[in-house]
């Protein structure tokens, strides 16, 4: 069957398995290959992609269910933030809260949920319980937990940071064409 | 359209329970027709008597809801028990009373608060108690393309409403046993009482034996102390499987009875707290 959906901002049309999941259209058909399958049953979050916005496992969403939706994945998550990097991901490379790896888009996708949340309500910290029902549908088998925790605190920041920058710098942008308009000789 | 599909067909929603079953191989083959964007079957309303909850609501949304929130507080703490974040933007009521698990967290409140359930196939609509859904484990009163379209919850006065779960782990575990209890404490009587029971039967059940003994008495030490007997002796009818013991799941129910009782006396009206988190 055909679906047609949008993935990391561009649209993405292939025929697929009427019984494919998201995963495996995700990383067989669109060669998407970030999104990891763990567990396969929900359980682990190696997989979890946003779709419309919204956290999911990708193992146990079909392919066909994201029909005319939009699909937002480890790949696309950095799309519009300094060095195409989210400030969770900045975040996680700077506390090095990795280990194996294999978990780690995974709980980055969960993670930015929570710190995009966080970014929403005037970039205030999140509780450590905000934290950890943020990152419960994830699991490190390497057990690097603390460290991830801490990430997510510092990616807060770093979102604030980027906020008040693109505040001062859309600020600027703002200012720059009055100026320019009022020199033209229009 | 549904039958226009040729063959054997199923519904699926958010899919979380279906497709883990069907790697596991324990579905027929079938032709899979998915609601879980069927608008109408989606959000929640209010009327003077009642909240209305479309059948394929992810729980996330359910738990946002500023009307579920006041008027069903047991269904909003359920819900946030269920799986993890990425399960609840998927699950939905439907599927959790679909499905028909002894366990379903979701199913446990909408027994308590006496929930009918509408189910249509093509015009032909029905209402049915949550309770009586499901008829089994994994079996469901549900016939061949019937549908699970919406649940209404009569508003009534209570003042206390708990859901309390007891379960291996806090997120992604399956309850060993879990109560949900509504009730209307007035003066220190207790009535309108409704107490939901989750993994103790073949299917989630009432526990009208402890029901009994708390409706229109004093809520003494007495009282509390024969319902929590009643409930782990007459109304728990357990199983020893690899979740939990028959024994354990007996004794938690008059556990879990307490703390409900206690939560809500101490803290009359303020739900949201729960102490096993």
């Amino acid at each position: 069957m055909r679906v047609a959906c949008e993935v990391n901002g561009v649209a993405v049309v292939r025929e697929v398995a009427p019984g494919a999941t998201l995963l495996d259209f995700l990383r067989y058909d669109v060669g998407l290959t970030g999104s990891k399958e763990g567990c396969g049953k929900g359980e682990c979050g190696a997989c979890t992609v946003e779709v419309d916005g919204r956290l999911v496992t990708s193992c146990l969403m079909l392919a066909a269910q994201v029909e005319g939706r939009r699909v937002r994945t480890i790949e696309g998550l950095g799309e519009g933030h300094a060095n195409l990097l989210h400030p969770v991901q900045a975040a996680f490379l700077e506390c090095g809260a990795v280990q194996c790896g294999f978990c780690t888009p995974g709980f980055v996708m969960a993670a930015a949920a929570v710190v995009d949340a966080c970014a929403r309500h005037g970039g205030r910290a999140p509780t450590a319980r905000e934290v950890e029902e943020g990152l419960e549908g994830n699991l490190c088998r390497c057990t690097g937990y603390q460290k991830i925790r801490v990430a997510v605190a510092r990616g807060v920041e770093i979102a604030a940071a980027e906020c008040s920058r693109k505040g001062r710098d859309g600020a600027a942008r703002a200012g720059t064409p009055r100026t320019i308009r009022k020199g033209d000789a229009r | 359209m549904v039958a226009r599909v040729r063959g054997a067909r199923r519904f699926v929603a958010g899919g979380t329970d279906l497709v883990v079953k069907a790697k596991d191989g324990k579905l027929a083959p079938a032709t899979w027709i998915d609601v879980a964007q069927i608008r109408e079957l989606r959000g929640i309303s209010e009327t003077r008597g009642s909240v209305v909850i479309g059948a394929a609501t992810p729980y996330t949304e359910i738990i946002e809801s500023k009307v579920v929130r006041r008027v069903l507080p047991a269904l909003v703490e359920a819900c946030a028990e269920i799986g993890s974040v990425q399960i609840r933007n998927m699950g939905t009521l439907g599927g959790n009373l679909a499905n028909a698990s002894p366990a379903a967290d979701g199913v446990v409140p909408l027994v308590a608060y006496d929930a009918e359930v509408v189910i249509q196939r093509g015009a032909r609509k029905r209402v049915i108690p949550a309770v009586d859904i499901a008829t089994g484990p994994g079996r469901s009163c549900l016939g061949q393309d019937e549908l699970i379209t919406e649940i209404r919850l009569a508003k009534r006065r209570r003042n206390i409403a708990a859901f309390l779960k007891l379960g291996p782990r806090a997120s992604m575990a399956i309850a060993k046993v879990s109560l949900a209890l509504v009730a209307d404490l007035r003066r220190g009587r207790l009535s309108d009482v409704r107490i939901a029971l989750g993994a103790v039967a073949p299917t989630v059940i009432r526990a009208t034996h402890a029901e009994a003994i708390l409706e229109g008495n004093i809520l003494s030490h007495d009282v509390i102390a024969r319902a929590r007997v009643a409930i782990a002796e007459s109304d728990a009818i357990p199983i020893t499987d690899f979740r939990s013991t028959a024994a354990y799941r007996r004794a938690m129910c008059a556990v879990l009875l307490g703390r409900a009782l206690r939560v809500n006396s101490d803290d009359v009206g303020r739900s949201g707290h729960n102490p096993l988190r």
